[in-house]
């Protein structure tokens, strides 16, 4: 995925969520994880991307 | 089904856009939504293909938008609105079955991707391809409508037929949805506009504020709020599956779920919202791409037109389009009120509710 390897800033803490609609079971916590576009894709840009991201994806910078 | 030119509707201008936006909804309804649960209901032994063979043995004639020689239309664009009106029927069809189904077979929607090739392209089903004129492509897609809805038609019969869900309750379910109010859609977002209290409720607790509504919370996942601001111009997306908060605020347009606006939106959002939607935000302004998963489902709240001062909720609901919740574009002004800006993209509309 196009966030593999970055750094970015943890923004937001959504916990545990019950989803029994969308999928078996609980995943791991989720957490809302911004970065700069232009870090991701390499042009000057301003812009942001909140990523949300389950933890077992995340490692401590 | 209409029948000449439908004169309290706004012009039709972009007969393209309109039967592209067509061409694109049903094949992704048909390859994406309801095929891949037939598929299941096969595989999981529930139904056969014997059993949908004895239900169209059984019925009546092809059912549908009506017999030999409708579609003719006095002019195209009255042929395209009773086209997209048969879509929209094929549509909500689909969720009532789907819906009638949930409570009987245990299907989640991660076996949905799995089941329609989200996660490996060996199982997605071929879409159709659609050529020609203008005239012959809306000639061939109402064809197209009649014979899918043939089908669920069908598939609805031996479900009945098979115990799998009920006739009376899928009428009554129809009844309902026919009865349905105003689009949610516009309802939040002009009581979040007009009344502070709600729209804080509505950030911190997501679903449960909209019962003030009358609206029902629904069932997946939580809901995200994301207000746009003078700094802050926020669009969502979702690459890996298209998620959006469908039980709420009915479907989005069929280009975002295609890798045309999800992929690009990422690596490129100001322009590409310029690109596709004609949207400049300014330099000064974020632009921030949110891009979710299918447990916190994303919706913007656009930020309130100059020039709505006064107004009535019911009409600020009317400045609320499907575009200006996904963020590719802005509310309306109160003079656009009832004319949706035509882009190359379509013609996004509240669609029927997904279940």
């Amino acid at each position: 995925m196009y966030i593999r390897g970055k750094k970015g800033v943890v923004v937001d803490v959504h916990g545990v969520i019950s989803n029994p609609r969308d999928h078996r079971g609980l995943y791991p916590p989720l957490y809302t994880v911004a970065f700069d576009v232009a870090e991701l894709f390499g042009e000057a840009r301003r812009d942001k991307l909140w990523v949300d991201v389950h933890e077992e994806w995340l490692e401590k910078a | 089904m209409a029948t000449g030119a439908d004169h309290s509707k706004p012009h039709m201008h972009d007969f393209e856009a309109h039967v592209r936006a067509v061409e694109e909804d049903l094949e992704y309804y048909r390859a994406k939504r309801i095929e891949p649960r037939i598929f299941t209901l096969i595989r999981r032994g529930i139904l056969s293909f014997y059993d949908i063979l004895k239900a169209a043995s059984s019925s009546p004639s092809a059912a549908g938008v009506s017999g030999e020689g409708d579609g003719q239309e006095k002019d195209l664009e009255s042929w395209i609105r009773a086209l997209e009106d048969a879509l929209d029927d094929y549509v909500r069809e689909i969720g009532l079955i789907t819906s009638a189904l949930g409570d009987s077979v245990d299907v989640v929607t991660e076996d949905s991707r799995k089941e329609r090739g989200d996660y490996d392209e060996f199982f997605r089903i071929a879409k159709k391809e659609h050529r020609g004129t203008l005239e012959e492509r809306v000639r061939g897609l109402t064809a197209d409508v009649r014979d899918y809805r043939n089908l669920l038609d069908v598939l609805t019969r031996a479900l009945i037929q098979r115990g799998i869900i009920g006739g009376d309750e899928l009428n009554k379910s129809r009844e309902a949805v026919n009865k349905a109010g105003p689009w949610h859609g516009g309802k939040i977002v002009a009581r979040a506009w007009v009344d502070p209290n709600f729209k804080a409720k509505l950030v911190s607790q997501g679903r449960e504020a909209l019962r003030e509504l009358g609206i029902p919370p629904g069932r997946v996942g939580k809901l995200g709020v994301l207000e746009n601001t003078e700094s802050v111009h926020n669009v969502i997306v979702c690459t890996l599956c298209s998620c959006y908060p469908y039980d709420l605020l009915g479907d989005t347009p069929w280009w975002y779920k295609q890798d045309i606006y999800k992929k690009r939106i990422i690596a490129n959002p100001r322009g590409i919202l310029e690109e596709m939607f004609g949207l400049k935000v300014p330099p000064n302004m974020e632009v921030r791409v949110h891009d979710s998963t299918s447990d916190v489902r994303y919706m913007v709240i656009p930020r309130r037109p100059k020039g709505t001062e006064g107004m009535k909720e019911v009409e600020l609901a009317k400045l609320v389009t499907v575009d200006s919740l996904i963020g590719a574009s802005e509310a309306l002004p109160p003079s656009e009120i009832g004319k949706i800006k035509e882009t190359e993209w379509g013609h996004p509309k509240p669609r029927p509710r997904d279940y």
